[in-house]
């Protein structure tokens, strides 16, 4: 029994048994090719590490990172030792670096789903940044003017 | 003319000094603090500094260019597309300087820079036009009450605006004062002109454009069509030549329409006439673009006319080196930008170092690429990395070199669009030709991507376990001896 997180965002169990069926080829040197259900897909590796069971893989172009947990990581897991916690989405992080430029909301303010709480612009673009949740503005983290990197902390929602 | 300097950067400014090399013609490169060792600046034969990595300290400075262009002894400048290439005054300033522009002059950049204007230039010549305001917009009140009167859906559009920026749609009268807002503020910083105007938005349209030249002997001709419907963000960023659904004498029809608008501003060089088509191959005028495109080398693929040597042999001065009935449109020719952003992210900008960066290679694909391994994509700029573009003897034949190409086309550490071209070039809306500006809308939904994206993850949790297993088992092996 194996348990794959992908992306840290999609996870898929699977026994060993089940993917016998399925052909993984080296084509050259970190390539391979993947027969899946008569489809075939090219896979590039981009890095391995047999230690933490993490594999980094492109396909069609698009990056994977799969972390593999075997029935020991899993047990451990459950015991609650698991170091991945569920968060609901109450930070707000800026989904790009920018320029923040203008704030619409201030701490305090009610806001309901699909609120523009602040305008980003990056590459000449200016995208408003809306509110995930109907929810209040605990805390504010930037400031109108200010250059922001990505995934840095905007706005903090209760 | 001895010596031009290109004012601009990327691709574009490689792609210019191509052509200039070829005509036996020295070039100069101008650079941004952020593009020292950008590859446009290794190609040229000198290269020169002129400021700040923001492009309004630096591409978009007109009086330092001009400097450095008489310091350096430039015969004249080639503005290629975006910064100041469709700037008048510029344009101007380049003349009076007895420099010269590679380009229009600075009066038809005027005329049709300004959507308003370029509508009352070409009124007298009984062009269709997308019904709406010819005036720009006073008060947001009469707006509300003016786009009632023309009916929902409307488009607000900058009069200044080009490359999508300032323009946004409006579905309902509640949306109008906020997106009002966002069109002239987003007008204002890119344009420095805030004058918006409304038009009717015309549903399911297709973006067919028209390639001219003019010489200073009154020679107007054109090149065929490029069909430019699959866009994102209004943007484009997958064009083709010619398109699949314009009949021949639909061709001549809108080519002859586009002569006359060229006409219409006295217009010299490479020019691009834009056209709405709706479904039932109505066509109507939208603007004139007074540059060299992004898109050109699809025209040149199937027309077999280099469109950079022809302006610069204009701007020397002689006239275009053939007749509009030698042209014939051979062969089919696709292009993807190739953008550095977030397909799956609704085309986020990605921002990071290029750890690889590899072209694809081969007879019939053509990279007119800006970027090398190991540089950092600038924050500053258009996310553009290179073009991607395929020639077949038919449009099957480029589609199916076009996805051989994208998948040999390799980039880590940033995001890219070669993904969505994929999509787009693997989907039966596209191969049949059966498509409009709203494919992105219509087909690249978030189900669909987040189907692609499970199905991919699968595959990449299927392989990572067989890696796995495999290893495991050799450890075992080893362990045994």
């Amino acid at each position: 029994m194996f348990k794959a997180n992908v992306n840290k965002s999609f996870t898929k169990s699977f026994n060993t048994s089940e993917v016998k069926e399925t052909d993984l080829t080296l084509i050259t040197h970190n390539k391979f090719l993947l027969r899946h259900q008569s489809k075939n897909y090219e896979i590039d590796l981009v890095e391995s590490n047999f230690n933490t069971k993490t594999y980094h893989l492109k396909i069609n172009g698009n990056s994977y990172v799969v972390n593999l947990e075997d029935e020991l990581d899993i047990k451990i897991a459950k015991m609650g030792f698991s170091m991945i916690n569920s968060k609901k989405i109450n930070s707000i992080i800026s989904p790009m670096p920018g320029l923040i430029l203008s704030i619409n909301v201030k701490e305090g303010q009610k806001v309901k789903n699909g609120d523009v709480l602040l305008v980003l612009e990056a590459m000449k673009m200016e995208n408003s940044i809306i509110s995930p949740k109907d929810g209040i503005v605990k805390l504010i983290s930037v400031k109108k003017g200010l250059t922001v990197e990505k995934s840095e902390h905007l706005i903090e929602l209760s | 003319m001895k010596k031009i300097l290109i004012a601009n950067r990327g691709e574009i400014a490689i792609r210019v000094m191509k052509t200039a090399k070829k005509m036996g013609i020295k070039t100069v490169a101008v650079f941004s603090e952020a593009d020292k060792k950008a590859p446009h600046t290794k190609f040229a034969d000198e290269a020169i500094y002129i400021g700040d990595s923001p492009s309004n300290k630096s591409y978009l400075l007109g009086n330092k260019i001009i400097e450095v262009a008489k310091k350096l002894n430039v015969d004249a400048i080639h503005p290629g597309y975006g910064f100041l290439s469709e700037n008048a005054d510029f344009a101007k300033e380049v003349e009076d300087n007895n420099l010269i522009f590679i380009g229009p002059k600075s009066s038809s950049i005027a005329t049709m820079g300004n959507k308003l204007a370029a509508k009352e230039a070409v009124k007298k010549y009984n062009i269709p036009m997308v019904p709406g305001e010819d005036k720009a917009i006073q008060s947001p009140k009469k707006t509300v009450a003016t786009a009632k009167k023309i009916g929902f859906p409307i488009l607000i559009k900058a009069a200044a605006g080009g490359g999508g920026k300032g323009m946004r749609i409006v579905y309902h009268e509640n949306e109008i004062l906020e997106q009002l807002k966002r069109a002239i503020s987003e007008a204002t910083s890119a344009f420095g002109n805030g004058s918006v105007f409304i038009e009717k938005y015309i549903e399911s349209p297709r973006h067919i454009e028209i390639q001219i030249l003019a010489d200073s002997f009154g020679n107007v001709v054109h090149l065929f069509e490029r069909e430019c419907s699959i866009q994102r963000r209004h943007q484009k960023v997958i064009e083709e030549a010619p398109s699949s659904i314009l009949t021949p004498e639909l061709r001549k029809k809108m080519g002859e329409d586009a002569i006359k608008v060229a006409k219409a501003c006295n217009y010299l060089g490479a020019g691009t006439v834009e056209f709405l088509v709706d479904k039932n191959l109505n066509y109507y005028f939208l603007e004139m673009n007074t540059r060299l495109q992004v898109e050109h080398p699809v025209t040149e693929l199937i027309s077999g006319i280099d469109l950079v040597e022809e302006q610069i042999k204009i701007a020397q001065g002689k006239p275009i080196s053939f007749h509009q009935n030698e042209l014939k449109i051979k062969g089919h020719a696709l292009e993807l930008r190739v953008y550095a952003e977030d397909s799956y992210q609704n085309f986020m900008p990605s921002i990071g170092t290029l750890i690889k960066y590899q072209l694809p290679k081969g007879d019939g694909i053509r990279v007119d690429n800006g970027f090398e391994e190991g540089m950092e994509i600038p924050i500053y700029y258009d996310p553009m990395l290179s073009k991607l573009i395929t020639y077949g003897k038919t449009r099957n034949e480029a589609i199916q070199l076009m996805l051989m190409a994208i998948k040999s086309y390799k980039v880590d550490g940033i995001k890219t669009t070669l993904p969505f071209g994929k999509f787009v070039f693997e989907h039966v809306a596209f191969t049949s030709g059966n498509f409009d500006t709203h494919f992105v809308k219509k087909y690249f939904t978030e189900d669909i991507i987040q189907k692609i994206i499970a199905e991919e993850s699968t595959i990449a949790a299927i392989t990572a376990l067989k890696l796995y297993l495999n290893e495991q088992k050799k450890i075992k092996i080893a362990k045994i001896n």
